[in-house]
């Protein structure tokens, strides 16, 4: 960089990600002088209330970490659990375990991909503010989405804080009828995706370069 | 006409774990047509745009449990024609409430290899704890329908209609046999509010009160008979101290079997 020259950043809230934090930057003639992430979270405790609880609770109390993510957290509990225990779970409940984790990733990824990033990408403040001029591709990205949280509900229960998961299987299983019903859906939202994927992979990512 | 101004949405995280405020974004079919009628002049986890307030309706998800959160939840009512609180955090204190039953000096010793970095209250607290709430939607997490219910009553001037009778007559409309009944699973049912569709008698598990208390809760009933069938009094306390522990109802039959307990322990 020319001459002398001080670049100061400060984000006091960091947008369109999980959690909270905050981000300062200090740079003097090229030379990044100050780099701070700060989390201001603020504490909950997991692992101190988790004392005492039954084993049976804790998928239900540990999802509560992330409400983005509870499946995550949920099976991370039962697998934990299980291990300690001996137990192994496999064939068609591993599948339907599987199941249930693919529709919160698909969720999941639909939300970071079309919601929270692509408006940086495209220069807008939100998907909302993208959806005036590119109304298309922020449905196709809710309609993804949808098919994750559909996923997500017909074997958990809800999209946010499933129920249905527990140590050593689930409380209750869906009928094969049941799961059928989203095959058009889903195969409708890989489409979607395979045709967003190519759409994405053209955009303009900046360099990255290691010090 | 010209048409009005657009109302002014903000929804605000403290102590929580952004289920509340997915569940706006959940909205898939609604989402932009709620865009259309409301300005999203705060909305963090969706938009880094920033509009000042003051803002029409505050949406607050998560708990009081710092000393900044207590400062921010006074200027976000200031700000607020309309502030309304969503899920269990929110509303009662949520998980992290866990806390106000014991030291939160041990906590922080237990979790945290640095515990004088950490800044925090003694208690997790609902907002109402500090400042007056319009209207509290519950649930952990709250349910699309009801938050649409809410939206829509605020867009159109009217009250939410939001049931605040028990899980149990969910079960019934829904034809869901008791499990309590039929299966002796002890089930927070009968003293939670309904609002999830009575999900989990539906999927063959008791409910264990993430709506917390419904209007008029009788849990001494419940707990009572839970204990004569033969559900150890520590697993009682137990179902009771989960998502909504610090509700005044669950609260009070928490301390109330915790004593049972405690007795039966000594004793």
């Amino acid at each position: 960089m020319p001459g002398s020259r001080k670049l100061t950043v400060r984000v006091e809230a960091l947008a369109r990600v999980e959690g909270e934090g905050a981000l300062h930057l200090r740079v003097h003639n090229g030379q990044v002088r100050e780099l701070r992430l700060e989390i201001y979270e603020p504490p909950r405790f997991f692992e101190a209330f988790l004392r005492g609880r039954r084993l049976e609770e804790a998928p239900d109390i540990t999802a509560r970490i992330c409400g983005i993510c509870p499946v995550a957290y949920q099976m991370s509990a039962c697998n934990a659990l299980e291990s300690l225990l001996g137990l192994s779970v496999g064939g068609p409940l591993r599948d339907l375990r599987l199941l249930l984790y693919y529709g919160e990733w698909i969720e999941s990824h639909a939300l970071h991909m079309f919601l929270l990033h692509l408006p940086d990408f495209l220069g807008y403040e939100s998907a909302l503010h993208m959806a005036r001029d590119h109304p298309d591709w922020v449905q196709k990205g809710l309609q993804i989405k949808k098919a994750g949280n559909a996923l997500m509900a017909r074997i958990g229960g809800r999209e946010v804080h499933p129920i249905n998961v527990r140590v050593g299987g689930f409380y209750s299983v869906p009928s094969r009828r049941a799961l059928l019903e989203h095959k058009e859906e889903l195969a409708r939202a890989r489409d979607l995706m395979i045709e967003a994927l190519r759409w994405m992979a053209g955009l303009e990512f900046p360099e990255f370069e290691e010090d | 006409m010209a048409r009005r101004r657009k109302p002014k949405l903000a929804v605000w995280k403290f102590a929580s774990c952004d289920g509340c405020q997915l569940t706006l974004l959940d909205c898939e079919d609604e989402l932009l047509t709620l865009a259309d009628e409301l300005e999203i002049a705060y909305f963090l986890e969706a938009s880094r745009a920033v509009v000042r307030g003051p803002y029409d309706l505050s949406l607050v998800e998560g708990s009081i449990s710092t000393p900044e959160q207590v400062e921010q939840i006074r200027e976000i009512r200031r700000q607020s024609r309309f502030l309304v609180t969503i899920g269990a955090c929110a509303t009662a204190g949520g998980i992290q409430a866990l806390r106000n039953f014991a030291d939160v000096r041990e906590f922080m010793e237990q979790v945290y290899a640095r515990p004088e970095y950490v800044r925090t209250l003694e208690k997790s607290l609902p907002a109402s704890a500090y400042v007056p709430v319009d209207f509290e939607l519950r649930g952990c997490p709250i349910g699309k329908g009801p938050l649409l219910e809410l939206i829509s009553a605020f867009l159109n001037g009217r009250r939410p209609q939001i049931p605040n009778y028990s899980v149990c007559v969910e079960c019934k409309r829904r034809g869901t046999v008791c499990v309590m009944v039929a299966q002796g699973t002890p089930c927070l049912g009968p003293i939670t509010q309904a609002g999830c569709g009575a999900l989990c008698p539906a999927y063959r598990r008791g409910c264990y009160g993430c709506f917390g208390p419904m209007e008029t809760p009788n849990p001494h009933s419940l707990g009572d008979w839970l204990l004569a069938r033969g559900l150890a009094a520590p697993d009682l306390v137990r179902l009771l101290r989960t998502f909504n522990a610090y509700a005044p109802a669950f609260k009070e039959a928490g301390e109330r079997y915790a004593g049972i307990a405690e007795a039966d322990r000594s004793g």
